[in-house]
């Protein structure tokens, strides 16, 4: 990111080639529809280039990268008024090709399951949990970026998995 | 250290990997292209050079051209010639310093980069010979030039060739047979010596077989090729050979069970033409580094050999002094 700032634009690239995908799921996972999660990931990333000069090497790229995709995803909450995502849709899979049918069908039906599981968490456990797996942060970085204490942050990711582990019951 | 693991990391351990092996959605392309443009688009080099880049260019013409048109209005004038300067001492003795500590710094410098140079000749020939005079090992051929044909490749020694997807019939090469008698990282030359921080910085995820690093699954790689010959302690699954490569392989995943890394062990060992000739050329030239190189911390576990690293495409080879190939490795980061 320093780099970045200094003109570099290969090392915007490595940074938006390593994240892209991670922070495009936090997004879409967290507003539930394609349309609206493609246009909240470019405004997340059109900030990451509107702020690079701001920005501070006191935490991971990650970190901050994660706390610019919360606040526009609260900022989508609050003008749509909705607080957990609704599912329209069935969930998006991009399985290989190379998979066998019946694998695919496992897969489809675990994922089905994970994200229908997920739609029902509470905003903050849910956020808590993608933070975690997509962004991978740690519980110290996700406190940061939602603005609460790392007991919290560890308290919501319990529940979380544990009712993500309950759905799946059958299959694990 | 308890072998039990408490239940909720293990929960939190198959939860996540139920997560990562199902989810791989992926921005669109043209959300890709949108994002790159807009940060392309301001950066502020580009904008400047394009807004000042005319003016400039006629303010240096403009300045070069009446200075030619002053020295030719001078020049007619003078009739008798010019006395010659007289230098200040000191200026005149600190610029002869300087000139000759210069041109003394760049002698040495040429020929310390002979020495070497020299060294390394020496160094190839003494193996040359080493190897030539060592009768368990397989009779050498002269190192090739990266761009020799495979025709002139090495003969085989096996009286019926089978087939080989790089042309030649297979030399058994065990593990015993792979000795260090390369050139020693010292002999190359200092100028191919690659900074690990530019590769890192270029570095580009890339994909195995259509399988994207950082993003496939053990379970897809496993769909793939089936069930690994055996698994590491570290996690890694190694095959003993990849249908369609003369190669054992080790696949390498990450704490989200992302495939991370992908380490192929070619046997026989192709040169790098070969190697290009059956899977796909770069068209780049590689940046060289010595065998302490990797993304990952580790190093080669053959000591002299030189690591060619292909930062665009993801990848590096460990090379030993003939270009034969003794490792491929594609990762998905270089941290």
């Amino acid at each position: 990111m320093l780099r970045y700032q200094r003109g570099e634009l290969a090392a915007f690239e490595l940074l938006y080639q390593r994240h892209r995908g991670g922070s495009y799921r936090y997004l879409l996972r967290g507003c539930g529809n394609p349309d609206v999660a493609a246009e909240l990931f470019q405004d997340v990333w059109a900030g990451v280039v509107r702020s690079r000069q701001r920005y501070q090497v006191k935490a991971r790229f990650a970190t901050w990268l994660y706390k610019l995709a919360h606040n526009r995803l609260i900022d989508h909450y609050r003008s749509t008024r909705t607080g957990a995502a609704a599912l329209d849709d069935e969930p998006e899979l991009a399985a290989p090709e190379h998979l066998q049918p019946e694998a695919q069908a496992h897969t489809a039906s675990v994922s089905r399951r994970l994200l229908q599981a997920l739609s029902a968490l509470p905003p903050e456990q849910r956020e808590a949990f993608l933070m975690k797996e997509e962004g991978g942060l740690s519980l110290e970085q996700i406190a940061e970026v939602t603005g609460v204490g790392r007991e919290t942050v560890k308290s919501r990711l319990r529940y979380a998995i544990g009712r993500l582990r309950g759905v799946l019951a059958d299959v694990l | 250290m308890s072998s039990e693991r408490d239940p909720t990391d293990r929960a939190a351990a198959e939860v996540s990997q139920a997560w990562a092996q199902t989810q791989s959605a992926q921005p669109p392309a043209a959300v890709d292209d949108a994002v790159l443009k807009f940060a392309r688009a301001a950066q502020p080099g580009a904008r400047q050079r394009r807004r000042w880049q005319a003016p400039l260019a006629l303010a240096a013409v403009l300045v070069l051209g009446v200075g030619v048109m002053l020295q030719l209005w001078r020049e007619p004038q003078v009739s008798a010639p010019l006395p010659a300067p007289t230098p200040a001492p000191a200026e005149v003795a600190d610029a002869q310093r300087d000139a000759v500590s210069e041109a003394e710094a760049r002698r040495r410098a040429e020929s310390e980069s002979q020495r070497e140079d020299a060294a390394a000749r020496k160094q190839i020939r003494r193996e040359a010979v080493d190897r030539a005079r060592a009768p368990a090992r397989p009779p050498a051929s002269p190192p090739p030039p990266a761009e020799e044909p495979m025709a002139a490749a090495v003969m085989p020694s096996s009286p019926a060739p089978t087939t080989s997807q790089y042309g030649f019939a297979p030399q058994a090469r065990s593990a015993e047979s792979v000795q260090p008698r390369i050139a020693s990282s010292s002999d190359i030359p200092r100028s191919m010596v690659l900074a690990k921080r530019a590769a890192m910085d270029a570095w580009q995820a890339a994909d195995f077989q259509e399988l994207p690093l950082a993003v496939a699954t053990r379970e897809q790689v496993h769909a793939r090729y089936g069930e690994p010959a055996s698994t590491a302690a570290d996690g890694a699954d190694r095959y003993q050979q990849l249908p369609g490569l003369e190669a054992a392989a080790e696949f390498f995943y990450d704490e989200r069970a992302r495939l991370s890394r992908v380490r192929l062990l070619p046997e026989p060992a192709p040169t790098m033409s070969q190697w290009f000739e059956r899977t796909v050329r770069f068209d780049e030239q590689p940046q060289i580094a010595d065998s302490s190189w990797s993304c990952d911390g580790g190093s080669s576990t053959t000591q002299n050999v030189s690591v060619w690293v292909y930062p665009s495409r993801g990848v590096w080879f460990v090379v030993d002094a003939q270009q034969r190939v003794l490792e491929v490795n594609y990762a998905a980061h270089c941290d």
